[in-house]
């Protein structure tokens, strides 16, 4: 998942997370903005532009530098203190908000964000909801009900932030497109709630407060429903310092030829971290959420006529999990395992490929899957430079990809994703190693695709995340196993391989051992899979080879 | 009387709580269905709603007294005070390595920094330099020796939060630090054996406990590594401090032991105890975090606020938070027991070594209470129980529900799983045979276990409720014919001592106010952190003064209110606080019968003999001749009577003690029991795992709100289970905590709820002690449940043995350690065929 600190396992031992005795590690297309004359001054109003959002359905106009979080701007600016800092990560949902967002036809929909990682000046035409705006009157909202009457709240703290998901689990339910509302499975409580830790009950009484939130009289206030398309038009570029948001390619790669320099953000699920934890200052900050191009999702068939989807770079997880959901229920799957309800919300499968991380997520899964690049950035000539590349071809090595690799490239953003449609016959595995089931970083992700024919494996690609300094495939493994039948022998060698395609590393995740281990049973446990369904597909009574937990 | 809260209750109490659904069928049978389905599967998911006594008093399940105000945001923490204009903001230089000395520190330059108004280190100290709150060790600031990383070097004070800290990255990027960096002591048993303690090490001795080793038929012995745990309250250390007009400070502060942060900040400051006010409001959780960790960031902030004369905040990100505190101690432990053919321990040998962290903190009387629970609820015979205090170069590790119990309770958990493969039975047979029963119920520091009959009730019970022989049989079967998933079961007991084993902490004070217009007022010395005492004391008063719960009010915790209190830990909040409360209600009580019985004197007296306060009411005599005057009338008359309407309330906890040179005494009032099954499903090939079910069966006398009791069940069963599984802190060769957030540090979340939670108060069972209404202590005792959940992944784990062997698994259990204990069996069957 796209929240790692810029942080290469490889080099815990040696430098962890900066602290103020080491020297911030330079990003390597920002300037150092840390001086010490800047590092020390409260900021000046010339650094700051308006943000024009409703709040509880408040029109609301306020000035805030481009690197202020929504929970900054609440808690310091507005003085509305209900919604808490917890960690100042996006890890812990005490700051849970929900924003609302225009949908297709208009109505306005909310959704969960953490708001300590969300830049302020995303609430541009948008509108915010906290936990001091849910009750009409003494009237509590249901989730406010149903919390206090099922007990599920016992220090408090966490609670502005449950209540927040439970609200927008609340909405979902009640808005249902006229169908019937979706049962709430213990995996849809998951989905919904799995981003909000709580330290005191254990979080039995606060899905009873969930389950039960259905029953109470609708309390709800009108103003929900207030539309939000045109409060305020997006920022453009008004001043040098500034935070920008461009609606079309064109205008962002023309600010990406003066300014290439400033950070892009969409979800800021990662990027945001060098603000709260880092101190990092952003003069400027160019925001990708409302560029058309790069939230569009359409079929697309490429040259070499595969067919599938470009999935424009800032689609955020939640939009993609439909497609997934009916084309590769093991991606679907894999990302609720990648981060909580606020992060699915905000996180882009742009941002998860472009940061690099070697314990992405995605990034596995879509080298697995043969995935493609459309990248575009400024040209010589005033034009927009675009090119398409695997993303095999993508990576290079420790944060080093093909956006940052030269000079030529520079300013160049992730247009688009190509993720080609399954094939017959062609199956698609994501495990997940990591200490926590939800919302935990992965030790180790293998992400295996293959097909059998004629009883033999065929274009195996096996991908791995936590085993080198970048996502990256097992090709001696994957050479092992190609053109074999899915015996013993043959994936006994496929384990022996992997020693020759990775030399992992030890770190907080994991131990070297640990992770060169179950990287190697991963490959058994695609034996065991492989020769189930070899044997006997349809049978259930094919013994356990992992958890139903884990499965998918 | 009048109402006098004007809380927006009404939402809840028109929710209808059990009405049925009222929407189609139709339109909801999915989602009717799912619930059904879950709800089939979770019995005792609601609270045992014990309603009987009405009117919100003790024994009732009443919500939360904050929780309205939880969920609209409108309670209030540290942060959220509104704070003058002028407040600073403080930002801590921590030091980078974990030992060495400090050798040069020029804090002039830092305040030559921009947007720096201030900046303090050890010479800016007034008055005392070491915090220590039992034995000193602790300084404010580093003066030479660096002893972990994470010790604070100096604080910088400056106009906003951010600017502080950018502050005081600044000051150590120009280079106003130099440390001569030496090499560290991160090996807690090298450092024990080195004879690098704390504190003394403390022996506990009864009987001839090597002969009895000698003569047993079967001698079974292990070691093992207890890791630590972090805190993790949601809400991060924080105060707010603002000076008075004289020489002292006002602290507002999220803090177990106020008392203790008044008496530091005085000193720290040079000035009488009488100068200092400490207010606690809430805390966003505390677990022991608080109770003595939180007084530095008071002392560096009332210095602040000294030398300024403005207020000042500090709060601390998490990243710091994580590295500055200690943590719950990481324990070392081994043992050595004789036991007879049937697997019961004849005595033998427990020692446990305490990973301290460089000062004493609280070390003493933690590793005791490790030493304290290093038999649980089983006789250990004649044995010998040493406990060892090492000093390594970490954070001082600190109180944390259980406060060492569950780290000394883990070494006989796993002598009885190993006892169990070592004579061929089931780790049950073995745990049951091994209990306190008549004729063994004298523990190995001297104490009577009493109430053993409801232990052995408590565990029959669940072992039948739970059906573990039907479950034990069906998982054998299961795990016989499959290789990679593997099923575990375990059912642990839990025996937890009930005081403070410092019997001088065995004391509470309370406040009471009546107002004239009948509201009432109750303060103590106990401190809310999500564990519902405020609730509970409310209930208790509400109860004596027969009133409604919403007459009575509770404020904030502060030192000007009662004084010289203990802190709220070791499960004592209610029982100590309760009784202080109650004293106060009786003494009130007395003096306005006897005013009553004077006073509506109208022909004939009110009969004093049977007066009681209930339903709003005084109640004098019985039947035809009762008379009943109304409590606002009753207080009104009073006060024009010159009554005083105040009262202060006193409680000591009697019969307690303990005899440190010989070992032995009565350290508890009571025991506190329960007993929890797990069941745990684990892929071998992974090391993943899942607890599929866990069913509890918890002892807490007669409850006082069996909703708040429950929640304590569940919420402390669950994070014990965060500490053996997922929890892991990881520090780097040079000492510095890896695990530093929640990206890295993972705390249950919702999804770790196991799917079946059963969870039942043990009912009928009033407890033997003369305590607050025969209720018990709850805040610890249902931690140590979860280590059912450890020792099912050690069953799990001995299938691929055919249960011939209790595989070593240190904690927390993480998928990397269960794969590895997996592997490591799998390799020795492979080369011992």
């Amino acid at each position: 998942m796209p929240r790692e600190l810029a942080k290469h396992p490889h080099l815990d031992h040696a430098e962890s997370i900066p602290d103020q005795t080491v020297k911030i590690i330079p990003r390597t297309h920002t300037p150092d903005t840390i001086d010490e004359s800047h590092s020390t001054v409260v900021r000046h109003n010339r650094d700051n532009t308006m943000i024009d959002f409703l709040l509880n359905g408040q029109p609301r106009r306020c000035e805030a530098s481009p690197d202020t979080s929504v929970l900054e701007l609440l808690r310091d600016a507005l003085g509305q203190t209900g919604t808490k800092e917890g960690c100042a990560s996006g890890d812990c949902g005490a700051c849970t908000v929900a924003i609302g967002e225009p949908d297709a036809d208009g109505t306005t929909r909310y959704h969960a964000a953490n708001a300590c990682i969300t830049p302020a000046h995303q609430l541009q035409g948008r509108a915010l909801v906290t936990v001091e705006g849910l009750a009409r009157g003494d009237t509590l909202h249901p989730a406010q009900a149903a919390m206090v009457v099922h007990h599920g709240s016992q220090c408090g703290f966490c609670t502005p932030g449950i209540v927040m998901s439970l609200f927008t689990l609340h909405e979902s339910q009640r808005r249902g497109d006229g169908e019937r509302p979706a049962p709430l499975t213990p995996q849809r409580l998951e989905a919904a709630l799995g981003g909000n830790l709580c330290r005191c009950t254990g979080y039995r009484p606060i899905r009873d407060a969930a389950l039960a939130m259905g029953d109470y009289p609708e309390a709800r206030p009108d103003w929900l429903d207030l539309a939000v398309d045109a409060t305020a038009p997006p920022q453009e570029a008004a001043t040098e310092a500034a935070f920008v948001q461009p609606t079309s390619l064109a205008a962002l790669i023309a600010e990406r030829r003066v300014h290439p320099e400033a950070p892009i953000v969409a979800g800021g699920t990662d990027l945001w971290l060098e603000v709260t934890q880092r101190l990092a200052r952003f003069p400027r900050v160019v925001d990708v959420t409302r560029v058309a191009e790069l939230t569009a999702l359409e079929e697309a068939t490429l040259a070499d006529d595969r067919v599938g989807w470009w999935i424009g770079g800032a689609v955020t997880y939640a939009r993609l999990e439909p497609l997934l959901a009916e084309h590769y229920p093991a991606f679907a799957h894999l990302l609720h395992r990648l981060g909580s309800a606020q992060v699915r919300n905000r996180g882009t499968l742009g941002g998860n490929i472009a940061n690099a991380s070697p314990i992405g997520d995605t990034p596995p899964v879509l080298l697995a899957l043969g995935a493609r690049l459309w990248l575009a950035g400024p040209a010589d000539d005033q034009e927009i430079a675009e090119r398409e590349l695997p993303l095999d071809d993508f990576f290079l090595d420790y944060k080093q990809t093909a956006l940052n690799q030269d000079k030529a490239c520079e300013g160049e953003v992730i247009r688009a994703i190509f993720l080609p449609r399954p094939e017959a016959g062609r199956h698609l595995k994501v495990w997940k190693l990591s200490k926590r089931r939800e919302d935990d970083i992965s030790a180790v992700l293998g992400a295996f695709a293959w097909r059998l024919e004629e009883g033999v494996l065929r274009d195996v690609r096996l991908a791995f995340g936590g085993m080198a300094a970048i996502p990256k495939r097992a090709k001696a493994a994957e050479a092992a196993l190609e053109g074999q039948a899915p015996s013993e022998a043959a994936f006994a060698a496929a384990r022996a391989a992997l020693a020759d395609d990775f030399q992992p590393m030890s770190d907080v995740r994991g131990s070297a051992d640990y992770r060169r281990l179950s990287a190697a049973n991963l490959l058994e446990r695609l034996r065991l899979v492989v020769t189930a369904r070899d044997q006997d597909p349809t049978s259930n009574s094919a013994r356990e080879v992992m958890l139903d937990a884990y499965a998918h | 009387m009048r109402t006098l809260t004007k809380l927006s209750t009404q939402a809840p109490e028109a929710a209808p709580t059990q009405t049925p659904d009222t929407r189609p069928d139709d339109l909801d049978s999915d989602a009717a269905a799912a619930r059904r389905d879950l709800e089939g599967r979770i019995q005792g998911s609601g609270p045992v709603a014990r309603e009987t006594l009405g009117q919100g008093g003790a024994g009732s399940a009443r919500a939360h007294e904050s929780a309205i105000k939880h969920v609209t945001g409108r309670a209030a923490y540290i942060d959220d005070l509104k704070v003058p204009a002028d407040c600073l903001h403080l930002a801590l230089a921590l030091s980078p390595v974990a030992h060495g000395r400090l050798t040069r520190l020029d804090l002039d330059r830092v305040r030559a920094l921009p947007g720096v108004v201030d900046a303090v280190g050890f010479h800016e100290v007034p008055g005392h330099t070491d915090i220590g709150p039992v034995f000193p060790g602790d300084p404010l600031f580093v003066a030479d020796t660096i002893s972990y990383a994470g010790q604070v070097l100096f604080a910088v004070a400056a106009d906003s939060h951010r600017a502080a800290r950018e502050a005081v990255k600044a000051a150590c990027d120009v280079g106003v630090v130099e440390i001569e960096e030496r090499p560290a002591s991160l090996d807690a048993v090298a450092a024990a054996e080195r004879g690098e303690f704390v504190r003394p090490t403390h022996v506990q001795e009864l009987g001839d406990w090597a002969a009895s080793l000698a003569e047993a038929p079967l001698m079974v012995e292990g070691e093992q590594f207890v890791g630590g745990q972090e805190h993790f309250y949601l809400e991060g250390q924080a105060c707010l401090v603002t000076p008075t007009e004289d020489e002292g400070v006002v602290v507002h502060t999220s803090n177990q032991h106020p008392s203790e942060t008044q008496k530091l900040v005085a000193e720290v400051l040079g000035v009488p105890l009488h100068a200092v006010t400490v207010e606690v409001r809430r805390m966003g959780g505390g677990f022991g975090g608080k109770e003595t960790q939180a007084s530095p960031w008071a002392c560096i902030a009332a210095l602040v606020s000294r030398r300024t004369g403005r207020a000042a905040k500090l709060r601390l990100p998490r990243g710091e938070d994580m590295r500055v505190t200690g943590k719950r101690h990481p324990f070392h432990n081994r043992y050595r027991l004789g036991v007879d053919a049937q697997g019961v321990i004849q005595g033998g040998e427990i020692t446990v070594v305490g990973d301290c962290g460089y000062s004493p903190d609280l070390s003493d009387a933690i590793v005791d209470r490790a030493m304290f629970h290093a038999d649980n609820a089983y006789s250990l015979g004649q044995a010998r129980v040493t406990g060892q205090r090492a000093r390594t170069h970490f954070a001082s590790n600190t109180a944390f529900r259980g406060f060492g119990g569950p780290q000394g309770m883990m070494v006989i958990e796993a002598a009885m799983d190993d006892i169990a493969r070592r004579v061929g039975e089931d780790p049950l047979t073995i745990r049951k045979r091994n209990l306190y029963r008549p004729g063994r119920e004298t523990t190995h520091y001297g104490q009577s276990v009493e109430q053993i009959g409801l232990l052995h009730e408590l565990v029959e019970r669940l072992e039948a409720s739970s059906n573990y022989w039907t479950r034990r049989r069906e998982i054998s079967a299961f795990n016989a014919a499959s290789p990679v998933v593997k099923r575990g079961l375990a059912l642990t007991p839990v025996k937890f001592g009930i005081s403070f084993t410092a019997q001088h902490l065995n004391q509470a004070g309370a406040l009471l106010h009546v107002y004239t217009d009948g509201s009432v007022q109750i303060n103590h010395g106990g401190t809310e952190m999500g564990q519902g005492l405020h609730t509970k004391i409310c209930q208790v008063v509400a109860r004596e003064l027969g009133l409604d719960l919403d007459a009575v009010r509770i404020t904030a915790t502060r030192t000007d209110k009662v004084p010289n209190t203990s802190p709220t830990a070791a499960s004592s909040g209610a029982d100590l606080n309760g009784m202080a409360a109650r004293d106060a209600c009786l003494r009130l009580k007395e003096r306005l019968f006897d005013f009553a019985a004077e006073h509506f004197y109208q022909g004939h007296a009110l009969d004093r003999e049977g007066m009681r306060l209930e339903d709003g009411h005084l109640v004098a005599g019985w039947g035809e001749s009762e008379r009943r005057i109304p409590w606002g009338e009753l207080v009104q008359t009073a006060y024009f009577g010159r009554v005083s309407l105040s009262e202060k309330g006193f409680y000591a906890t009697p019969l307690i003690h303990y005899d440190r040179q010989t070992g032995q005494g009565r350290p508890f009032y009571y025991y506190a029991f329960g007993a929890a099954v797990a069941e745990v499903r684990v892929d071998t090939l992974s090391g993943e795992y899942r607890v599929e079910g866990v069913d509890i069966l918890h002892d807490v006398g007669d409850s006082l709100n069996p909703a708040i009791d429950a929640g304590q069940v569940e919420g402390g069963f669950i994070q014990g289970m965060g500490w053996l599984t997922s929890e892991e802190l990881k520090w780097n060769e040079g000492g510095r905590l890896i695990s530093d957030g929640p990206a890295t540090y993972k705390i249950p979340t919702f999804g770790d709820l196991p799917p079946r939670f059963n969870v039942e108060l043990m009912e009928g069972h009033p407890n033997s002690m003369a305590s607050l209404y025969r209720s018990k202590a709850v805040g610890e005792p249902p931690f140590m449940l979860a280590i059912s959940v450890w020792s099912a992944l050690r069953d799990a784990l001995a299938s691929l043995t055919s249960y011939r062997e209790a595989p070593r698994l240190d904690t927390p259990a993480t998928p990397e350690r269960v794969l590895m204990a997996a592997e490591a069996l799998r390799r020795r069957g492979e080369s011992t065929p």
